[in-house]
């Protein structure tokens, strides 16, 4: 109850505000659009009637703005993502910004979108979908994402790709051994790293998942968990069993066919 | 998912995010049970929240809670945790003078020789404040009539409660059978660095990049 009363008071303290600003493309009016203060979820609004009508300049004077605002926090999503990954150090920067650029995109694209209209609402929890979305595309790319009837890519790591380089950049021309890293031999003594019960499972597919919070993350036995999720027992303990393998398989590391059988 | 169950999914998931971040602990039982229909998006969303999101700090530039006479009252109101802060040093933004006289990002970023997303991190507090060059906090002190003390006290105040807040926060929330000193110690995303985000930003020159590179050199950071 006291949620709906604060997503109440949030609608109408978002309406009154948007009363309250300056004429469209007035000084003042640009003035008040650059204060830090100003709720994105109205700056989403704004963005929205500049591109009904047809303000192409001022679409993407706004469309910056809110890029701008939301710069640091992505940031950061992007540092904490890749800190959750075993990658080479020198990859790390390359990632982030692709991370950024990726989810800048998509944020653009779902921002000119008048149909997604949860981001004049609630801005923040907007931004933790398209997030998420970014976050699995990455998992995907980097061969880290589990899912069923699709090829799971392969990861090439980019310091493999930097030692060829380096290589053909040669200035003497001499032949010298490639120096390859065993990612695999990495991946075991990291292992310990990537225990965390939360960031395995984000590995996992969508219907596997609910099992494993359920009965690990809650602490539910398979019998209540098979009446949180309307399903039979067997059916947890199938999904539980599949589950489990694939996590097996991530911690080792190793066994990429595990999941494909 | 149509738009419409996406609209759903989205209410129903920015309702378990609101109870988690007004200190309530909601069972995921309890959401997959309400909506069985969502239950797999839900679990997948909660999942990626906890591990993700949720120990990411707040830099201030969103979770501000938008009211009228915040609005009104311009900077003075923060949100609960930099009003906690007001006390520690007597700068409350970046974009304030001493007076009271507010000044936009981009006049900011002119003054300072800097480009707005950079005074935007700086504002929000999001750029690590040891990487900080110690000239720009004299500049920022000069414009806004502060102490460079004082400054420095803004840039590192946030950090020094986030720090311990986050790391309270996921103590208190880790849920799993095992006794929680079973556990590595919570993860806490470091802030970027002035160097990072100096090479990272879209808007700056190669002349002020430069500029602040050599400035980074002569004070060894």
């Amino acid at each position: 109850m006291d949620i709906d009363r604060r997503v109440v008071e949030r609608r109408v303290a978002l309406a009154d505000l948007y009363g309250t600003l300056p004429p469209y493309a007035s000084a003042a009016f640009w003035c008040a659009i650059e204060d830090p203060i100003l709720p994105l979820e109205l700056l989403v609004k704004i963005l929205r009637t500049a591109i009904t009508s047809g303000d192409e300049q001022g679409r993407c004077r706004i469309m910056e703005w809110i890029i701008l605002r939301t710069q640091a926090i992505n940031l950061l999503w992007a540092q904490r993502i890749l800190q959750m990954h075993s990658l080479q150090v020198d990859e790390r920067s390359v990632l982030a910004r692709d991370l950024c650029a990726d989810l800048h995109e998509c944020m653009m694209r779902a921002l000119a979108d008048p149909e997604r209209l949860f981001w004049e609402e609630n801005f923040l929890h907007c931004l933790y979908f398209e997030r998420k979305h970014v976050y699995r595309a990455f998992l995907m790319r980097e061969g880290l994402w589990y899912k069923p009837l699709a090829s799971r890519g392969v990861r090439i790591p980019r310091a493999l790709v930097a030692s060829l380089d380096r290589l053909l950049q040669s200035p003497d021309h001499d032949r010298q051994p490639l120096e390859i890293e065993d990612e695999g031999v990495q991946g075991m003594f990291l292992s310990v790293e990537r225990s965390d019960l939360l960031q395995t499972v984000l590995c996992l597919p969508d219907k596997l998942k609910a099992v494993i919070l359920l009965i690990f993350w809650e602490g539910r036995s398979e019998k209540e968990t098979a009446q949180v999720l309307s399903i039979s027992d067997r059916t947890v303990r199938n999904r539980l069993k599949k589950a489990l393998k694939i996590l097996r398989s991530i911690l080792s590391s190793d066994n990429e066919e595990a999941f494909y059988e | 998912m149509n738009k419409e169950q996406e609209m759903c999914l989205l209410n129903i998931t920015a309702q378990y995010v609101d109870e988690v971040q007004a200190g309530r602990q909601p069972r995921l039982s309890d959401y997959l049970a309400r909506y069985p229909y969502y239950a797999d998006a839900i679990a997948d969303f909660v999942a990626y929240y906890h591990a993700v999101e949720e120990v990411i700090p707040s830099t201030g530039a969103i979770n501000r809670v938008p009211t009228l006479q915040a609005m009104n009252c311009h900077l003075s109101c923060q949100d609960e945790q930099v009003g906690e802060l007001a006390s520690v040093g007597a700068i409350t933004s970046l974009l304030t003078t001493v007076t009271g006289q507010r000044i936009l990002p981009s006049q900011l970023a002119i003054e300072l020789d800097l480009s707005i997303d950079i005074i935007l991190l700086l504002e929000q507090r999001a750029i690590a404040p040891a990487t900080i060059p110690y000239i720009l906090c004299e500049q920022i002190a000069m414009l806004l009539q502060h102490s460079s003390t004082a400054v420095q006290e803004y840039l590192y105040a946030l950090e020094q409660c986030q720090s311990r807040s986050a790391i309270q926060k996921r103590k208190q929330q880790i849920k799993v059978a095992e006794e929680n000193t079973e556990y590595a110690v919570p993860f806490i995303v470091d802030k970027i660095s002035f160097r990072s985000i100096v090479e990272m930003s879209l808007q700056l020159s190669a002349e002020q990049r430069s500029h602040w590179y050599t400035i980074l050199v002569t004070e060894g950071l």
